[in-house]
């Protein structure tokens, strides 16, 4: 062929390339290598992830594929040939989801028995719980400091009153796991007249946006931003993360929570379904429930480790309010309602 | 060694461009082939080279180029507007048909520069091709066609871009360069005087058929029909009559013509064969009257109609003037 | 020459067939079948749903309006950038193409930053609603504009328009009747390829737009990845798919009335001295070029270097680390991968696109099945992003084709976004190669390969390397795709940088601000090197 052909050919060239490096694409197939398939949010310090390797033998590969409902959807799409051999990032408004596309393996670690029973969401023997967090109302500090008539709200209903019109923001429920969250925590407050407080919210000009990122980072006075809402659905521990990102680092919160707006979301981990290496799967959700790692989950993700007993970082405790009694909806109902639901917000709240 | 055209023909669609061609080109030799635009001439040329699918053949002597491509033929072609690379300067457009036969870098420089030299180029090597003149850049563009020594050169309508001075000067030189480098050559042109002046031989096409061959001495005298004759440049013509006794009879009177079967003509003859004389038989008035160099070119008003003559002095319209028609001049068909 | 040609087509209908066709079928097979009949209550259903008929509805207005708003903006900078001769032509061509190929959700955020709280223009109140979503199409696809109909502008004879004014043709009436119909192919690409991006638009219609702001697209991903309801997200993604493969037959069929093409000659034969009022048209355009591009740019740049102590390096030093990025790589890695893959991507969609398009226009009879790919070859923008990550995920699935979990993958995704502007800029440059060129060079004996290599090539070679530049920008920005299949080890900086964006803390913000202007640099240094190739390769002419 001459050298004139050549740019031609290359797409044949390539493909067939392509088709010869597949036999060694799917890493995960050694035997000593565990795969979790997990959300973008997951983290796992390097010195952990090193103990597990060196106590185990094994190599720990994690493959991140977008937020826990879409890393979710993935898992379930592929079911029959599954991407790794563990999934972490179930949580409480995916669970019965879940378990309806038969997704998970019966595995009950023995370290299970100690998790508190109101932190364990599937009584089925699949899913192990990890850790919790809250969703809740975030304010700015600045804001509600300046002056007498700046009341800080605490509840719900507080929160639909005219004098606090106009301050919060909020994401869609249909877009944003944040924002499903917190129309639950309204659902469990208010139950049948939940859409009543919604259209409240709504005459006082609450602000609705799609995702997380915006609403917090963008539109919320109290941190980077600089944005025009000192009322954000966010979670119970973004005020310490305020404090240990911020450089240099301020000796008060700049951020706070109403802890009586939280919404609390367990997530979990569980075997999959024909997983290669089930084993190593199930020795991978040991670990998760050891102190090693639990001690790693607050600073790695923000949230509360189960295990009981677990240390968390000065700053959880100094600049986190820890909800003493946050809303709960059972799985089943958000995953029978939840379309509804949704479209029932959606209707109330943007028409 | 000979170019053989056998039955060459070219369809477009139900259309033939070119119709059962025979021609045979001696080597070394000029034909030339006149054609008004949409004749067929340029297909013939495309036919020849390979550039356009055809019936019939083409032989180069004993060897059979029909079925061979376009670029293992060994004929080259002058294109009409050039079709210099634009990418590539003087000297590379001029050795791109060396570099592909093997010839090393430097023998296909220098046979470049002899080439360039020999067309009248020197020192133009490196010029960007879209800054020449149209003249340079058909020099070029024949520099660059002899450069692979063709055995056949094809020429489109070499000169039609160029103003007549630069044409005259540049179809001598192609001359001397064509007949020096002793290659055969089929040269096409809407131009009679450039097809009888460059011509060893001339071939008329018209509709895509061969209407005559010769040299140009024959053609011009004895066009071999009225469309020939009208094509070199009988624009006067009038229906006669040939009477058994070797005559023809017209609106402008009787003509001793032998030869012509009786029956009835059609009569053609140049502007040259009917002068303006005022001793001449013929009246007419004046109607028009063009400088010519070496003569006035007059339209003449007649009883028989509207003629074309030359005259040794312009004259002023409407003035009346006598006329002498040539009988040697005479172009006779039967109709 | 016309069998490799054949097999370089083959080639590349099996790329598309494979990498595109396949998983795409099996991803909507999947909501449109059931019980092995085909599922047509769907689509009913789906559009019988409360919210349906107003998104899409709302899609194609956006789109419509975005194109119109992008075209007539981009126009003056595309005669500028290609008739006028001044100093800093190619920064600026570089410069407005920055935004272009980075990721839209940082144009998307730089432009929230701009109009939204806090932003200097937030009194403006435009967040959330369509004027936002228009400004940041038309910055985000100004480039393609100019890019594309200027580099016809630059070659086109000018004769024909010196032909009008002498005929008696005002100037405004010879641009009309002359200059424009000879630009039309190219405007009608650009038309097509803005209309395409922004009715498929994801990133800047999830930040710039509001929960009122919902387009096809957004909901395509929303029931996908949020319901998994692969039931509606297949109707939906057809309705895409016809929405798309209209506006590509409605350019086809515009393209077609163009005539013959203008004859290729180089540019800057007659580029144009600023003089006089053309001051002033210069100045317009580079004052719309700030406005339109520069000032998202700057908020972003001036971001970057806004550390919570004052002006500083801080978030630029963060990049070598992983920190609290929650990355498995640290930024300057995930950069690294980026041009790796960028590369790779590039070469894959250079060698199919250019193998489509010299297929579409080869001689001789026109090839139906190449008129099809070159058809097909714009597909890619017309499906959305979701479907195709997740359509790998269960078709890449198995050997020999497990790719899924290989970083093949990735380049691959990237290179099916790049082929369509392969393709597109590359087709008209090809069809404007004199024919007869080709012949004379086949006189010269030169072989079919030779005269592919003398003729078609030296002309191809601009349109290819703005082509290349494209796919490789493309690449190197490419998010909606490759956020579905990077893995950890494999994450580009697009990704880190919405992952960081996603992370809560100044520090985070701070790197991925750091990070996007790092790829915006780079970015623009890679087309500053494509303008001084093909400016050296003009020169030595």
């Amino acid at each position: 062929m001459t050298r004139a052909l050549r740019p031609l050919a290359i797409a044949a060239a390539l493909a067939c390339a392509a088709a010869a490096l597949t036999a060694c694409s799917d890493g995960g197939d050694r035997a000593d290598t565990v795969t979790l398939v997990t959300h973008d949010s997951f983290v796992i310090s390097k010195p952990v992830q090193r103990a597990f390797e060196r106590a185990t033998g094994l190599e720990l590969r994690i493959l991140r594929s977008g937020d826990a409902g879409a890393a979710l959807n993935q898992a379930i799409l592929t079911k029959d040939r599954p991407l790794g051999d563990a999934f972490f990032g179930v949580d409480t408004t995916l669970l019965s989801r879940a378990l309806e596309a038969d997704l998970f393996a019966p595995y009950r670690p023995a370290d299970a028995a100690s998790i508190p029973s109101d932190l364990v969401i599937d009584r089925t023997g699949r899913l192990t719980s990890v850790d919790y967090g809250d969703v809740c109302v975030n304010y700015d500090v600045a804001h509600f400091a300046e002056g007498e008539e700046r009341a800080l709200p605490s509840t719900l209903e507080d929160l639909a009153e005219p004098r606090f019109a106009q301050l919060l923001v909020v994401e869609n429920p249909a877009t944003s796991s944040t924002g499903l969250a917190f129309m639950l925590a309204s659902i469990a407050r208010f139950g049948d007249r939940w859409l009543d407080w919604w259209s409240d919210l709504r005459d006082g000009g609450v602000k609705v946006v799609e995702g997380w990122e915006q609403a917090y980072n963008v539109e919320f006075s109290g941190s980077a931003g600089k944005g025009r809402y000192p009322l954000v659905v966010s979670y119970a521990t973004s005020p310490p993360a305020e404090v240990i990102y911020a450089d240099p680092r301020p000796t008060t919160a700049p951020t706070g929570n109403l802890d009586r707006t939280c919404f609390r979301q367990v997530e979990t981990v569980g075997v999959l379904r024909n997983a290669e290496h089930p084993g190593a799967a199930r020795r991978l959700i040991d670990f998760m429930l050891t102190e090693r790692f639990q001690a790693d989950v607050p600073l790695g993700m923000f949230v509360y480790p189960v295990r009981p007993g677990t240390p968390v970082p000065a700053e959880f405790t100094r600049y986190a309010g820890r909800p003493a009694e946050p809303f709960t909806v059972a799985p089943a109902e958000i995953a029978r309602n939840r379309d509804r639901w949704i479209e029932q917000w959606t209707a109330t709240v943007l028409r | 060694m000979t170019l053989h055209l056998e039955h060459l023909g070219v369809a477009y669609g139900g259309r033939r461009a070119l119709d059962a061609i025979d021609l045979t080109v001696p080597t070394g030799s000029t034909l030339a082939v006149l054609g008004a635009s949409g004749s067929g001439k340029s297909t013939l040329l495309r036919a020849i080279a390979g550039l356009e699918p055809a019936t019939g053949r083409v032989r180069w002597e004993r060897t059979d180029l029909t079925g061979v491509p376009t670029h293992r033929r060994g004929i080259g072609m002058v294109f009409q507007d050039h079709a210099l690379l634009p990418h590539l300067d003087v000297l590379g457009n001029v050795r791109f048909g060396l570099e592909g036969r093997g010839t090393d870098r430097a023998a296909a420089t220098e046979r470049a520069g002899a080439l360039l030299a020999r067309v009248g180029l020197v020192g133009y090597e490196h010029r960007a091709v879209t800054s020449l003149s149209g003249g340079e850049a058909q020099r070029v563009a024949l520099a660059r066609a002899l450069a692979p020594d063709p055995r056949v050169l094809l020429l489109d309508e070499p000169y039609g871009a160029l103003d007549r001075e630069r044409r005259d000067r540049l179809m001598l030189d192609v001359r001397s360069v064509l007949r020096a480098a002793g290659v055969t050559v089929v040269h096409v042109t809407h131009d009679h005087d450039e097809a009888l002046a460059l011509g060893d031989a001339v071939a008329i096409l018209h509709d895509g058929r061969l209407e005559q061959v010769g040299p140009p001495e024959a053609v011009w005298h004895h066009p071999a029909s009225a469309r020939v004759a009208r094509f070199l440049g009988a624009t006067n013509e009038l229906d006669g009559e040939a009477t058994p006794d070797g005559a023809v009879t017209t609106a402008l009177g009787r003509f001793p013509i032998a030869g012509v079967p009786p029956g009835p003509v059609r009569v053609l003859w140049r502007p040259e064969a009917l002068r303006v004389d005022p001793a001449g038989t013929l009246r007419g008035r004046v109607r028009d009257s063009t400088f010519r160099r070496t003569h006035h070119l007059v339209t003449v008003e007649t009883t028989a109609g509207r003629f074309e003559a030359v005259a040794g002095t312009g004259g002023r319209d409407g003035e009346s003037i006598g006329l002498t028609l040539d009988v040697a001049g005479l172009l006779v068909f039967g109709r | 020459m016309r069998i490799t040609r054949g097999l370089a087509l083959g080639a590349a209908a099996a790329f598309l067939v494979l990498f595109l066709v396949w998983p795409v079928a099996t991803i909507l097979g999947r909501g449109l079948w059931s019980d092995g009949r085909p599922d047509l209550a769907a689509i009913g259903d789906t559009l019988g749903r409360p919210g349906i008929p107003r998104i899409i509805a709302f899609t194609f207005v956006q789109a419509a309006v975005s194109t119109v708003v992008t075209v007539a903006l981009g126009l003056p900078g595309a005669y500028v950038l290609s008739r006028y001769r001044f100093r800093g032509r190619a920064l600026l061509a570089a410069a407005l193409t920055v935004p272009f190929v980075l990721p839209t959700v940082v144009v998307g955020t730089a432009f929230l930053a701009l109009l939204g709280p806090g932003g200097p223009l937030a009194a403006l109140g435009l967040v959330g609603t369509l004027p936002a979503i228009l400004l940041a199409h038309a910055c985000l696809n100004y480039a393609v504009v100019v890019r594309t109909v200027g580099s016809r502008w630059a070659h086109l004879d000018h004769h024909a328009a010196d032909a009008a004014r002498t005929l008696g043709a005002s100037r405004w009436r010879t641009w009309w009747r002359v200059t424009l119909p000879a630009l039309r192919p190219a405007l009608v690409a650009s038309t097509m390829i803005v209309f395409l991006f922004s009715f498929t638009s994801f990133g800047v219609i999830l930040i710039l737009g509001g929960p009122r702001t919902a387009t096809i697209e957004t909901e395509i991903h929303r029931v996908t990845v949020q319901s998994l309801d692969l039931r509606t997200a297949a109707v939906l993604s057809i309705i895409q798919m016809v929405a798309v493969g209209g506006a590509v037959l409605a350019g086809a069929a515009l393209a077609r009335d163009a005539g013959p093409a203008p004859r290729w000659r180089p540019r800057d034969l007659d580029a144009l001295a600023v003089t006089g009022s053309r001051r002033f048209v210069l100045a317009g355009v580079l004052a719309l070029t700030a406005a339109l591009v520069g000032a998202p740019l700057v908020v972003l740049v001036q971001r970057s270097f806004a550390t919570g102590s004052g002006p500083g390096l801080a978030w630029y030093r963060a990049l070598g680390s992983i920190g609290g990025t929650g990355l498995a790589e640290t930024p300057a890695r995930a950069l690294a991968n980026s041009l790796t893959f960028a590369v790779v991507a590039t070469v894959i969609a250079v060698a199919v696109g250019g193998a489509i398009a010299s297929g579409v226009v080869a001689r001789g009879r026109p090839n139906r099945t190449a008129r099809l790919l070159d058809r097909a070859a714009v597909l890619p923008l017309g499906i959305s992003a979701v479907t195709i990550g997740f359509g790998y995920l269960i078709t890449l699935d198995a050997p020999p084709l497990a790719l899924r979990s290989s970083w093949w993958i990735i380049p691959i995704a990237q290179a099916l976004v790049a082929i369509p502007f392969v393709v597109r800029t590359t087709v008209p440059m090809l069809r404007s190669v004199d024919p007869r060129l080709r012949d004379a060079v086949a006189t010269l004996g030169a072989p079919p390969s030779r005269v592919w290599r003398a003729v078609d090539l030296p002309a191809l070679r601009s349109a290819l390397a703005t082509a290349a530049a494209f796919a490789f920008a493309i690449s190197l920005g490419e998010f909606g795709a490759t956020v579905f299949i990077v893995r950890p080890e494999t994450t580009t900086l697009p990704v880190a940088i919405f992952r960081m964006l996603g992370r809560p803390g100044a520090a985070n913000r701070g790197t991925a601000w750091a990070a996007a202007a790092v790829l915006m640099v780079v970015t623009t240094l890679a087309m500053l090197a494509v303008d001084r190739t093909t400016t050296r390769v003009r020169r030595t002419r």
